[in-house]
């Protein structure tokens, strides 16, 4: 068992009781944080909830892929043990259930929805939180419901930065608060443990995941600040969110303006302070790790703070949760707080010209990664997934929700019986020769899976790229591109001397589940670099083909194989794998018999289309020849460029 | 909608209408379509995020029909759409029919957020009933062949999520690119925080709420409004402007005539909010200018191009040259 660290987590504290004190920043996104370190969290977070929202809480972790119906509702069957000695007839009822996040709809709790891991969630609930989060209504419009409401939940998830580019921009945008988790020491203390052993089975002890008198600080310093009111904003720190941190000209909509704005509020309620200065401002943007951030100090400011930045930063580092009684950076008293109604902007600024101090220490974090993040999502992610050529044949796909349907295959058994169950007063009251004792099923009742849609053809591009200078090769991927987006194909191109981040002695693959993939994309337009690792490229095309006949759940029925190359592969397979060449001996024609060997492997591959783009190089024209033969493959020659 | 959820709509604190900051042209959007009512056909708010497209809509009914909008979510079912079967009803054994939110919607605003994450099913025939007002429930055994239903149809959607087909974008009349406004940033943040303290005062007492709530009928915009809707027929477009009107859906490669049409609609209803800022009684006939029809040329046309350009400045010139009216006095 792990347990928080108490060192150098004050700022992330800071961050959830902010949440907890601003209605406006409850969707919290945690970066880089474990599932045993959400689990710490969640209790930590439930109390200071508890106490900002004033609420009886409820904890919904959210699973990775349910249906629409599991999240909002839908008509069940419930055993009805009364009447079961009375007859079958009468020994079902139909209710309806509430779905996971419709819950608190009746019972007014607060809920707190937890997204263990952002980048795994499928469309259903990827949808549900775009119709949910940062919204004042709710709706609820199914299965002959109807309600709207006020959605009252917290949304807390996490996602690793390096799966940012998974997750659609437009369900990050509504995830106001950004954390990076704090780090974790692993408990030591025998008596903890075993303390945690004996209340294993008693969940009120999860909250022994905090130091106990970090709590209790916690709930005090929440609970003074929720009765602190009227809190206005100077015009220093207004002007320090709008010039400072989002510099004029910037395009992206006003939320992480608000969030700051609103973070320096909650900063402020904490700090019992009337006004919220630009320290505050400062404060919150130190919480979220807003990089760049300049330092500007008037100068008298700068007179009542001697103390050196750097000097303050380890003091701070130093500061811990349990310091919160005392504020710990001392707001200085502002006299150029506005009122309400007073202009934002003041015509002459209070502060003189500004001194840039030396910047933060370098942060490789930013609160938004998403701005730089490679996309590695679908185009159009949050869409309803297109019908595939065998969609409607294949029961294999995750069941994201049901459907009426005519015919018997993948029928959906439980919500056709409900479907039907529905109806059969009605039924047996116009039409009495329908039996009483059991239940009629018509054709309208026939309910099937609705399913993520998977590819069931696949192209595999292997693409050398050190051959493509002098040649039209575009002319000739052209129609199979064309031909994998008609199909919905999904894609994988295989990258052979491209200049990427992998070992130049070894290929690198890019899958998509489309050919509209952004990342499909970036990958033909790479450039080459300076080794041919053919022989690899093969190997991955020949395994990746394998694997999707041979495995699990994949159902890929057919492939088609377009390799584009002169066929110079002067990287040997073994060194590839080890990712170096003995003692850089010469390799000779060693690349080429191996390229020649898995070759020969492709061609004993059954339902697979091969072809060969032959650049026609000037030397050696003879090897994309016996690549083509060697896997029994078609031979398309290509133009040369008009530049030659 | 239940007596419990319509007392909860009214309990939700919406921000008043007057107090939102910039977007002029989305707000002009959306009066046009109240002016005109359900022959516009609908507005499209095409935006990115967090540039408020959605609280506008919600404070825009919230003024002008004083509940929130008929919000349709992108999860719908088909029987909450087009109606159906009462299911407590039926489940009792009483064959009672429920109309839908295309029905409810009648008279009112019917809202789709996100409407580019629509199932196309429904979109299609939330499109037909939004354009012929006429609903038809062919379904589980209801055969109700017409259905009499008008809604001003309001979608948003982003544009990153993937826009819709040219036959959709079409019923839309007008359409609004939404883009984030720099020289506003102040007065929007401005605006939210003052909502913020204003929300955290009113749900502390019931008596403000209702006093919030009821503030949004009050507003200087909705009087305005209600005159200019009430006197559109004195508008008066005459030959010169209505070839105006074809010369730029000729111009802009419009596909379809429905251009020409949309754009001498809205030019008359642009004309009467013009003339709502004096709410002049005098009878006189209220005329379209060739001002009221270039302050609408973008909204009309820009989603009905052949070539799907995004509005540029040189559009703007065309405007301005084909109505012989210098840029700088519309734009």
């Amino acid at each position: 068992m792990k347990v928080l660290a108490e060192q150098d987590i004050d700022l992330f504290y800071q961050g959830l009781m902010c949440a907890g004190l601003h209605k406006g920043l409850r969707s919290v996104l945690l970066f880089d944080t474990d599932f045993e370190a959400i689990d710490a969290i969640i209790p930590l977070f439930a109390e200071i909830l508890k106490i900002g929202t004033q609420a009886q809480l409820e904890i919904v972790k959210l699973p990775a892929a349910p249906s629409d119906d599991d999240l909002w509702g839908n008509f069940a069957l419930k055993p009805d043990s009364n009447d079961r000695k009375q007859g079958i007839k009468r020994g079902l009822s139909i209710i309806w259930r509430e779905g996971l996040l419709t819950r608190n709809r009746i019972k007014k709790h607060h809920m707190l929805a937890v997204i263990p891991d952002l980048s795994r969630i499928n469309l259903p609930i990827s949808r549900a939180c775009i119709m949910l989060m940062d919204t004042p209504t709710a709706g609820l419009q199914r299965h002959g419901q109807e309600h709207v409401w006020k959605p009252d939940i917290t949304w807390l998830a996490a996602c690793d930065r390096d799966k940012i580019g998974t997750v659609s921009e437009h369900l990050l945008d509504r995830f106001a608060l950004r954390l990076f988790s704090p780090s974790f020491k692993r408990e030591n203390h025998v008596s903890n443990i075993r303390q945690w052993l004996e209340d294993a089975d008693n969940s009120s002890a999860r909250t022994n995941h905090i130091p106990r008198n970090i709590l209790s600080q916690i709930k005090e310093r929440m609970e003074k600040a929720g009765q602190h009111e009227s809190v206005s904003f100077s015009s220093d720190a207004l002007q320090r969110i709008l010039k400072h941190f989002f510099p004029k000209g910037s395009t992206s909509g006003v939320r992480r303006e608000v969030t700051l704005a609103r973070m320096s509020l909650a900063l402020a309620c904490l700090d019992f302070s009337d006004n919220v200065t630009a320290k505050h401002v400062e404060k919150a943007a130190e919480i979220i790790w807003l990089p760049d951030i300049p330092r500007v100090l008037d100068n008298s400011k700068k007179k009542s703070e001697p103390e050196h930045e750097t000097e303050k930063k380890e003091k701070l580092d130093r500061a811990r949760v349990d310091n919160f009684g005392e504020p710990e950076i001392g707001i200085v008293d502002d006299s150029t707080s506005i009122t309400d109604d007073s202009p934002l902007h003041d015509p002459e600024p209070q502060i003189s010209e500004p001194e840039i101090l030396p910047p933060h220490p370098v942060r490789d974090r930013s609160p938004y990664p998403e701005d730089t993040a490679q996309v590695e999502r679908e185009q159009f992610s949050l869409r309803l997934p297109v019908r595939r050529r065998g969609a409607v044949l294949d029961d294999r796909g995750v069941i994201i929700g049901v459907q009426p349907t005519c015919t018997l295959h993948d029928l959906a058994l439980v919500p056709t019986i409900v479907e039907a169950a529905i109806f059969q007063n009605i039924r047996r009251k116009n039409d009495e020769t329908l039996p009483k004792d059991r239940l009629v099923i018509s054709p309208v009742d026939l309910r099937s899976y609705r399913r993520e849609s998977k590819p069931d053809l696949m192209l595999i591009l292997v693409i050398d790229y050190t051959c493509l200078k002098d040649c039209k090769w575009e002319d000739k991927l052209l129609p199979h591109l064309r031909w994998a987006y008609v199909n919905r194909a999904s894609i994988c191109i295989i990258q052979v001397g491209a200049d990427t981040d992998e070992n130049e002695l070894r290929a690198k693959k890019v899958t998509a589940n489309t050919i509209l993939s952004p990342v499909i994309n970036e990958a033909l337009e790479a450039k080459p670099g300076k080794a041919t690792p053919l022989a690899h490229g093969l190997d991955l095309a020949y395994h990746t083909i394998q694997q999707n006949k041979l495995h699990g759940r994949e159902h890929i029925t057919h492939t088609r194989l377009v390799v584009i190359t002169d066929g110079r592969g002067n990287v040997p397979l073994q060194a590839s794998i080890e990712e170096k060449i003995e003692d850089k001996r010469p390799v000779n024609r060693e690349g080429i018999d191996d390229v020649l060997e898995i070759a020969h492997k492709i061609f004993d591959l059954k339902k697979v289309l091969s072809i060969v783009i032959d650049p026609k190089p000037r030397y050696y024209a003879e090897l994309p020849v016996m690549l083509a033969d060697a896997m029994g493959a078609v031979r398309e020659p290509v133009d040369p460029s008009d530049d030659l | 909608m239940t007596d419990k959820s319509k007392q909860m709509v009214n309990e939700i604190p919406i921000i008043r209408y007057s107090d939102i900051q910039g977007q002029k042209a989305l707000k002009t959007a959306l009066e046009i379509a109240y002016i005109t009512g359900p022959r516009i056909g609908g507005v499209l708010i095409s935006g990115e995020r967090g540039t408020g497209k959605s609280t506008i809509v919600r404070s825009f009914s919230k003024m002008t029909f004083d509940v929130l909008p008929v919000t349709l979510p992108i999860n719908a079912t088909e029987d909450r759409v087009i109606g159906g079967w009462d299911i407590k009803a039926i489940m009792a054994g009483e064959a009672r029919q429920r109309d839908g939110l295309l029905v409810n919607a009648n008279g009112k605003i019917l809202y789709i957020d996100e409407v580019n994450l629509l199932d196309d099913h429904i979109v299609n025939i939330i499109l037909d009933t939004a354009a012929t007002g006429i609903l038809s429930v062919q379904r589980q055994g209801i055969d109700i062949p017409a259905i009499k239903t008008e809604f001003i149809l309001v979608g948003t959607m982003n544009p990153d999520e993937g826009i819709l087909r040219n036959q959709l974008l079409d019923r839309f009349g007008l359409m609004v690119n939404v883009v984030t406004e720099p020289d506003q940033r102040a007065n929007i943040l401005d605006t939210v925080l003052k909502f913020d303290r204003k929300l955290s005062e009113i749900e502390k007492s019931n008596q403000k709420l209702k006093e919030y709530n009821e503030s949004h009928k009050t507003q200087p915009d909705k009087e305005k409004l209600e005159w200019a809707r009430d006197n559109l027929s004195r508008t008066e477009i005459i030959e010169p402007i209505i070839k105006k009107c074809v010369e730029l859906a000729e111009k802009f490669e419009a596909v379809g005539h429905r251009a020409e049409y949309m754009l001498a609609l809205a030019a008359r209803a642009m004309a009467v909010l013009d003339a709502s800022k004096t709410m002049n009684e005098n009878k006189e006939r209220i005329r379209v200018t060739k001002m009221h029809l270039a302050m609408v040329c973008r909204m009309a046309l820009e989603h009905r191009r052949k070539d799907k350009q995004k509005w540029s400045k040189d559009d703007n010139k065309d405007v301005s040259n084909i109505l012989g009216i210098p840029e700088n006095a519309f734009f």
